[in-house]
């Protein structure tokens, strides 16, 4: 079956960076009493059994439905050593084409108390994926006849993103964070998380303040930390990408899989407004996308062609998740069960804030910054956080006025791609061929021998067919990285008629080639809405 | 035991027949006494929980109408949730209505976030937001419908008892269905029609007969449904009537239950296609309905027998019991007959408003300028009154088009092309930024697979039928149209194919 277009973008980022953590989707779960391990682990093998999307891999540009195992391997550590190896197996690469994308590990810590961390690829998984694992968990160590689960049809994606272009023209696809040190040249992965408590004392008011505005709670986070990255970009109109929740048929409910779509939301600070009628212009933005909400983002960002440069993620740079709930509520019978938030480090943009509730029953939130440790230093972070409480505190307290401005701008530091110098290849037929591919897979009738492949509309989506077109006509499957890394028809002609081929991709070109792909790629992230 | 006035019908069915089938889906069918019970179950705890407004977040289901007969014996108004909606905009649901308290199928009502399960009947929860303060009582209100078009913020439209009562009460009484008769639930939850439904076939003694997603959205699936549940009535919006004549020929019109038809939402177009079906189901009757949520149906005409006679694009009739219609100028003064304005709403027909929205209340509900002390809704729809005294609906204020000068009816256009044998449904809009710009574009849903010909072909056709200035400049062949969630063509959508 092939890939949803929901998946390929976060598949081919796979393909090119098979190493990292960063689709990952882990959780943890603590459970205090005597535990059954073999209770637990044939509980796991129903879900197993029962759930394709845990049983699935990708051999290819596609997906196949297999009988993968999953073990559960138990560690005996003290509780230090624990949470380091919680942290440390969240960020563990998958192998995408042996499978399993899940990864079920028991440390012991005591014999009546132990962490049990569950870690899955995104792209078999979402943020409700993980309370259906842990309630058919507990259902099954109870030993709870499963309910039959009802087939589950793929949604079609509607790939005409023109009420996008409409929706946001003229609205800056860079988000110019002020960064601690110099952007590279091209974006990088490596981050770190910053941890950040709003406690009751901040939050009740606010969840209060939202029901007065009659928004929803995520809306007047999300208001509050639009204005700050305004206030920090000196930017009035920013984008921040939210995870929108495709599971709208009730057969879904139970299904564990990739229900989910990551949508840029404006934010629109023009005109300095009050708090409330800020948080009125998200609400309104955000209802608005609802409708346009099955586009997959690669194809919202080739409509909106926006400006490419390396040194940025693709028209957004900053995520927002929030759930009003904790990440995952696990039950065990005969055991307390709390859970664990243990977010990979790998960072997918500049700047990306993960909120769910600390524990049921209390306002308490737990905010997760994950960002990008080439850019920011953690101390610029945990201000940003102090400075997020200041605006939630101001805005409840006061929705009649504007938020107070806190940030006085930096110069924000950019450095911007240079084009490579581009010549003909001394491969004409290649050229041909490479031009007659392009011009089936971009349907396009005009390709020039230095046109971006890109800026012709490429996507992950047909760099895909382009390979496979290029496999039928070579008998040598090109890399993906190949594609990247020579995005033009001369280039890539060179390359393919072994011009370039014992030369050593240069990793800044690669890296450019990454990231080009990146702008393309629709994020995959628990589901927040 | 006192029931409010869009009930009482409903109570006497229940002691007078008992044993009659209220409710069927899927081969499960309810008496009128299960019906009575369960909807009394509903309604206590509504009451236990202090509920005033709960939101509904039912699958279509003998379920959902106990829900909605026994919210309304608590007086308990209903904020349907519909569960085909995105979660978040549920959640804004949720937040603009302050719902405390919801009823709903287990798993659906989990996403919703915020609610913990408090009680159970049967496979339906109860559940408590417990952030939420609990609010005052609005006792005269049936329920809160929002708005579903494609921009802006959904507003809450309110609906009260006494307003549906006239409705029920006026529907009961002029149509053709009576007890033992079957109506089909078509309606989603989130619809306002679904009272009219529901409410209108158990006062009259009839059977409610409940279906899948699968047969709500598939013709073919559809008709199978109505001739094997023998159901008499249906309320559809026209592009479902549109989609029936389609596979009108698979029909046995001998013995075909189908006695009733009625439509509302948009233009009504008598292509051949339409009078094709009305000719082979004589029996059968067009009922063409016009109204908006903020005032329900309001205006209702029944089409004659002979199809011959019929208007290209019908009438939307006479004004409903207690209720009348202006037709007024932008200044708010009533035009003379004939000449086209505003439509507006006044009497029984208009309901209180919407929910905690007193300025946009305000700019849309206006003084009656005939009766100053009651409110009229500004529908902003045009219409005029025809010199038979009827009134003619004539598109939204926004649809109804001016290109290069001349007004011009979209409903006309598709009329024609509708009319076409091959083509299965199509809509005509406007296209250009500015005004200068503006032209005309069709959108066809062929019948079968098109074959490259087909918008020449159109064109030729429209160019003989129709004024050079009403021939549209291109004709696209779409495999679907753009629906809104209620099932409306979804206009402003088009704009941007």
């Amino acid at each position: 079956m092939s890939l949803s277009p929901f998946q390929r973008a976060l598949y081919v980022v796979e393909q090119l960076y098979p190493c990292t953590g960063m689709n990952n989707v882990p959780v943890a779960a603590r459970f205090e009493g005597p535990l059954d391990v073999v209770r637990l682990k044939a509980a796991i093998d129903r879900i197993v059994s029962r759930h394709e999307a845990l049983r699935t891999t990708f051999p290819g540009a596609e997906e196949r439905v297999g009988t993968a195992a999953v073990e559960l391997p138990i560690t005996q550590a003290d509780e230090t050593a624990a949470l380091e190896l919680v942290r440390r197996w969240a960020g563990e690469p998958f192998d995408l084409v042996n499978g399993p994308l899940l990864r079920t590990r028991l440390i012991e810590l005591t014999p009546t108390s132990h962490i049990l961390a569950v870690v899955m690829h995104q792209l078999i998984t979402d943020g409700p994926s993980l309370q259906v694992f842990f309630d058919e968990l507990g259902d099954g160590y109870a030993g709870l006849p499963a309910s039959p689960l009802p087939a589950v049809e793929r949604t079609e994606a509607d790939e005409d993103a023109k009420w996008w272009a409409s929706q946001l023209a003229g609205v800056p696809t860079v988000l110019r964070l002020p960064t601690d040190y110099p952007r590279p040249r091209v974006a990088t992965s490596q981050g770190a998380n910053h941890v950040h408590v709003m406690p009751a004392a901040v939050m009740t008011p606010v969840l209060q303040r939202a029901r007065e505005l009659r928004v929803t709670p995520l809306v007047v986070v999300l208001s509050a930390y639009t204005a700050l990255l305004s206030q920090l970009s000196g930017q009035e109109q920013v984008l921040v990408g939210v995870p929108v929740s495709r599971r709208d048929r009730a057969e879904l409910e139970s299904a564990i899989g990739f229900f989910v779509n990551a949508l840029p939301v404006l934010g629109d600070t023009s005109g300095e407004p009050a708090f409330g009628e800020l948080c009125q212009r998200v609400q309104g933005s955000l209802l608005d996308l609802l409708e346009h909400a099955d586009v997959p983002f690669d194809r919202i960002v080739a409509e909106l062609a926006p400006e490419r440069d390396p040194g940025h993620a693709p028209l957004v740079q900053a995520y927002f998740s929030f759930e009003a709930a904790p990440i995952v509520t696990p039950r065990l019978e005969g055991l307390t069960a709390t859970a664990i938030e243990c977010p990979p480090e790998d960072a997918k943009v500049d700047l990306d804030l993960t909120i769910f509730r600390a524990q049921p029953g209390s306002d308490d939130f737990r905010l997760t910054f994950t960002y990008r440790t080439d850019l920011f230093a953690e101390s610029t972070i945990a201000a940003l956080a102090d400075q997020l409480q200041q605006l939630l505190v101001a805005g409840a307290a006061d929705p009649e006025q504007p938020l107070p401005v806190l940030v006085t701008q930096r110069e924000p530091v950019a450095v911007a791609a240079q084009p490579a110098p581009a010549m003909a290849s001394g491969q004409p037929e290649l050229e041909q061929q490479v031009i007659r591919i392009w011009q089936e897979v971009l349907e396009r009738t005009e390709v020039g021998l230095h046109d971006n492949f890109f800026d012709l509309g490429g996507t992950s989506f047909t760099l895909l067919a382009t390979q496979s077109r290029l496999r039928e006509i070579t008998g040598t499957t090109p890399p993906l990285v190949a594609l990247l890394e020579y995005p033009t028809v001369a280039t890539l002609a060179r390359f393919l008629g072994g011009g370039e081929s014992t030369a050593e991709p240069s990793t800044e070109r690669l890296l450019a080639g990454r990231d080009r792909l990146r702008q393309r790629r629709r994020t995959a992230r628990p589901d927040a809405t | 035991m006192t029931v409010v006035a869009e009930l009482e019908a409903v109570a006497n069915q229940v002691s007078q027949r008992p044993d009659a089938v209220a409710v069927t889906f899927q081969g499960e069918t309810i008496s009128y006494r299960e019906l009575w019970e369960r909807a009394g179950r509903v309604a206590d705890h509504a009451r236990s929980l202090g509920a005033t407004t709960a939101g509904v977040h039912l699958e279509r289901s003998i379920d959902l109408v106990v829900a909605v007969v026994g919210l309304l014996r608590a007086e308990c108004a209903a904020v349907p949730l519909d569960v085909g909606y995105p979660v978040e905009r549920l959640r804004f649901m949720c937040a603009d209505a302050g719902v405390r308290v919801a009823i709903g199928h287990e798993a659906p009502l989990a996403r919703l976030g915020g609610f913990s399960a408090v009680a159970r009947d049967g496979l339906m929860v109860w559940a408590v937001d417990e952030s939420v303060p609990a609010q005052e009582t609005e006792a005269e209100l049936a329920y809160v419908v929002y708005t579903s078009g494609s921009t802006g913020r959904p507003k809450g439209v309110r609906y009260a008892h006494h307003n549906l009562a006239n409705l029920i009460a006026w529907q009961s009484d002029t149509s053709s269905c009576g007890a033992g008769d079957r109506t089909l639930q078509f309606a989603p939850s989130s619809f306002d029609i679904i009272y009219q439904e529901v409410l209108t076939t158990l006062g009259e003694g009839g059977t409610v007969v409940c279906c899948t997603e699968d047969e709500r959205l598939d013709p073919q699936e559809l008709w199978d449904l109505i001739e094997s549940e023998r159901v008499n009535r249906i309320f559809v919006p026209f592009v479902m009537i549109q989609s029936l004549a389609l596979f009108v020929e698979d029909v046995s019109p001998a013995t075909h239950p189908l006695r009733e038809i009625l439509t509302a939402g948009e233009q009504v177009q008598a292509s051949d296609r339409i009078r094709a079906l009305f000719t082979r189901l004589p029996d059968c009757r067009l009922v063409n309905q016009w109204g908006t949520t903020e005032s329900h149906v309001s205006t209702s005409y029944e089409l004659p027998a002979d199809v011959s006679s019929w208007d290209d694009l019908p009438s939307i009739g006479a004004p409903i019991r207690d209720t009348r219609v202006l037709v007024c100028d932008d200044d708010g003064r009533p035009v003379p007959d004939g000449e086209i304005g505003e439509l507006w709403v006044a009497g029984a027909a208009v309901g209180p408003g919407y929910l905690g929205l007193p300025e946009r209340t305000a700019q849309s509900y206006v003084p009656d300028p005939q009766h100053p002390g009651e409110p009229a809704y500004r529908t902003g729809d045009l219409g005029r009154v025809r010199s038979d005294g009827l009134l003619e609906f004539l598109g939204r204020q926004d649809t109804q088009v001016k290109v290069r000068g001349f007004r011009i009816e979209l409903g006309e256009i598709e009329t024609v092309l509708n009319s076409d044998p091959a083509v299965a449904q199509a809509v005509v809009s406007v296209a250009g930024a500015t005004a200068e710009e503006r032209y005309l574009r069709a959108y066809v849903v062929p019948k079968a697979l098109a074959d490259d010909d087909l918008p020449a072909a159109l064109l030729a056709t429209l160019r003989e039928r129709l004024p050079a200035y009403m021939v549209p400049t291109g004709i696209e062949v779409v495999a679907s149209l753009p629906r809104t969630a209620s099932g409306k063509i979804d206009r402003l959508a088009l704009r941007s194919v």
